[in-house]
């Protein structure tokens, strides 16, 4: 790997999102393309993340910083990237229900998601239920992601679920649920095909159901 | 430091260890002494609860944390819940009466007061708690923290709601004030990852932000509460800083110590202040992930912010998962003096929630079996989700009463314990409030 690629991902992994955002633009003047940027030096510094958070080495305020460099990083890339076709593993439509405005394991889950490979559209925080719907229909994701963060909102997704099987939408993509209070028994009691006990766990499911 | 201050700080440790005696059961501080001589009142959900608890003694006694479930089974609307102290704490009220826990005390969302008076936005669902608006952070600049005023408490926002849902609490016999951790509190204002960037990169400006938070906004505000809900002490919810949303380096470096400066500004005044509702929480999602080490390190720093008195949390993880052997392990030091720690174990809330019921009474059992030998035990409801089924807190109820008074040496593996039918909760409503219903709704 150049050097200059070397030092994006170190930013990353890091956790230094002015000097990944710095590193990403340097490597473009320098003549490398957008797409090996991304495949080069930007998916492992994420994917190397991932991998100390499994080992206990690094914890949340390390991922959190990381994913920030991450984002920086892809930003820096992003106008060059959208001029070129790139293969996508599938397109991944997420949101947190109504009521909830939680976004901290939302935006590691999308982050590890690109990283992966996905289209990830971000629907963001406090998402009705009918704009759910309404973008279900109008993108045509592979799969859409839902997630929840409190008690009280698990009971929104319902509503999620609800909404997607009554507008005929249900049959035609897969569904994750994730967040703090849901659970695999959660996940099965309204009827989604996965589960994503964390970031790294909602990529591994998410990569499966795109295999079936 | 003005004498009272120092009498208080100085003779804490004891005034701890005579109270554990006292009681002789449960972490006593945090465990309420329930008003006795109360009446039988059916348009008054209060009573309801006293008269069962104050009658009952039980070894070990069982508590919850149950906003959401008790608003929930209730049908009060969230709005209203958590605005209206009144029917908040009827709800509350009679939902630990219909449960027979050991204590019932009103709360509502711990994290979110403070900072709504201070002027974060936030937003108010029909069907949820209110909930910070993470887009729009009250200190998105770090200039912003100069704007930030200290609002006039006892007229800001939803804090004449806390206020009195305080003061009903001290009625009913707990005595204990609330607040937002200096480090949580802190995140509501900034949002965790620009609290994480000012850590690493802006230290002095984090420093300003929590210095601000302890000296100006929560001294004030506690006072505030002393003054109004006549309490002696107060506990602070911080969920923010459990293990592993900051690593114990981080905790020991900027939670422990604004827990500290906070603790002595408010012995001057005379009210005791333990920041510890979530600092060194073990809360490792992966069971794979365990490690004792870190366990240990988090349960060195729980005791810092518990003041050093022979308490552990067993909080928000997955206890009923993890190994407790470290847990006795730890605990041995005090054990080796003749010392019974108090230990609030927690039983999960998605446990609470999934089930199924023998689960639940075997994570009671174990925490009997392991750590209630020996130690004061308290077994807590942690957060009990909003649609969790009633009979499962009847099974973790029923199994902590049957485990509770064993011999010498029984084991509670060998224990039966028989779930109750129990009547639904409307039908418990109704028979306690002759038909009338529970009062405000």
């Amino acid at each position: 790997m150049s050097t200059i690629l070397e030092k994006v991902k170190q930013a990353i992994i890091d956790g230094d999102e002015d000097a990944a955002q710095a590193h990403a633009g340097e490597a473009l003047q320098q003549g490398v393309s957008p797409l090996a940027v991304v495949k080069e030096a930007i998916v492992p510094g994420i994917e190397r993340t991932g991998e100390l958070w499994k080992e206990n080495v690094y914890f949340m305020p390390d991922v959190v910083l990381s994913t920030e460099a991450f984002k920086a990083a892809m930003n820096a890339v992003a106008p060059e990237l959208a001029a070129i076709k790139t293969d996508s593993r599938g397109r991944y439509l997420m949101g947190v229900v109504a009521g909830d405005m939680h976004d901290l394991g939302k935006n590691i889950v999308a982050a590890m998601l690109t990283g992966a490979g996905f289209e990830v559209i971000d629907l963001g925080v406090d998402v009705p239920t009918p704009t759910f719907i309404e973008k279900a229909r109008e993108l045509t994701p592979d799969i859409i992601g839902i997630g929840c963060y409190m008690t009280t909102t698990m009971l929104e997704l319902r509503e999620v679920m609800r909404g997607l099987s009554e507008n005929g939408l249900r049959d035609r993509l897969k569904v994750m649920v994730g967040g703090v209070p849901t659970t695999q028994s959660f996940a099965d009691e309204v009827g989604a095909d996965a589960w994503g006990k964390d970031a790294l766990d909602a990529v591994e499911k998410a990569r499966a159901l795109m295999e079936k | 430091m003005g004498i009272r201050g120092m009498i208080i700080r100085s003779s804490l440790p004891l005034l701890i260890r005579l109270n554990t005696m006292r009681t002789g059961s449960g972490p006593s501080l945090l465990t309420p002494k329930v008003r006795k001589g109360v009446q039988l009142d059916p348009s008054d959900p209060r009573t309801w609860w006293m008269v069962g608890a104050s009658a009952a003694k039980h070894p070990i006694p069982v508590m919850a944390q149950m906003y959401d479930h008790a608003m929930f089974l209730s049908g009060v609307p969230a709005q209203q819940f958590y605005s209206d102290a009144a029917i908040h704490i009827n709800a509350i009220a009679a939902v630990s009466a219909y449960y027979g826990l050991d204590a019932a005390t009103g709360g509502g969302d711990t994290y979110n007061y403070e900072a709504e008076a201070l002027g974060q936005k936030m937003i108010h669902s029909d069907h949820a708690m209110p909930d910070i608006d993470s887009r729009e952070p009250l200190i998105r600049e770090t200039g912003d923290l100069k704007k930030v005023k200290v609002p006039e408490w006892e007229r800001a926002a939803r804090i004449p709601f806390i206020l009195e849902v305080i003061r009903m609490n001290a009625e009913m016999g707990f005595a204990t004030g609330k607040f937002s951790a200096p480090f949580s509190l802190a995140v509501s204002l900034r949002t965790y990852p620009k609290l994480i960037k000012d850590l690493r990169r802006d230290p002095g400006f984090a420093h300003d932000l929590l210095t601000f938070l302890v000296d100006e906004v929560l001294t004030s505000y506690l006072k505030v509460q002393k003054k109004y809900c006549g309490i002696k002490a107060a506990t602070g919810a911080d969920a923010w800083a459990v293990f592993p949303n900051l690593t114990p380096e981080l905790t020991e470096q900027w939670v422990v110590p604004y827990a500290e400066r906070l603790f002595k500004r408010c012995t001057d005044f005379g009210l005791i202040t333990m920041a510890a509702g979530g600092g060194g929480d073990y809360c490792e999602e992966r069971i794979e992930k365990f490690d004792k080490q870190i366990l240990h390190r988090c349960f060195a720093i729980q005791q810092k912010l518990l003041l050093n008195t022979p308490m552990l949390i067993l909080g928000m993880g997955r206890w009923h998962e993890y190994p407790l052997e470290p847990v006795a392990e730890y605990l041995k030091k005090y054990q080796d003096k003749g010392i019974r720690a108090s230990i609030m174990a927690n039983l999960n809330a998605r446990l609470l929630r999934d089930g199924p019921p023998e689960r639940i009474i075997a994570a009671v059992k174990r925490f009997i079996k392991v750590l209630g030998t020996f130690h004061n035990l308290a077994i807590v409801l942690a957060n009990i989700p909003a649609d969790t089924p009633p009979r499962h807190i009847h099974a973790a109820v029923a199994a902590t009463r049957a485990c509770s008074r064993l011999a010498p040496g029984a084991d509670p593996d060998e224990v039966g314990v028989t779930v109750p039918e129990r009547e639904s909760f409307q039908e418990y409503i109704d028979t306690m409030s002759g038909g009338r219903g529970l009062p405000g709704r």
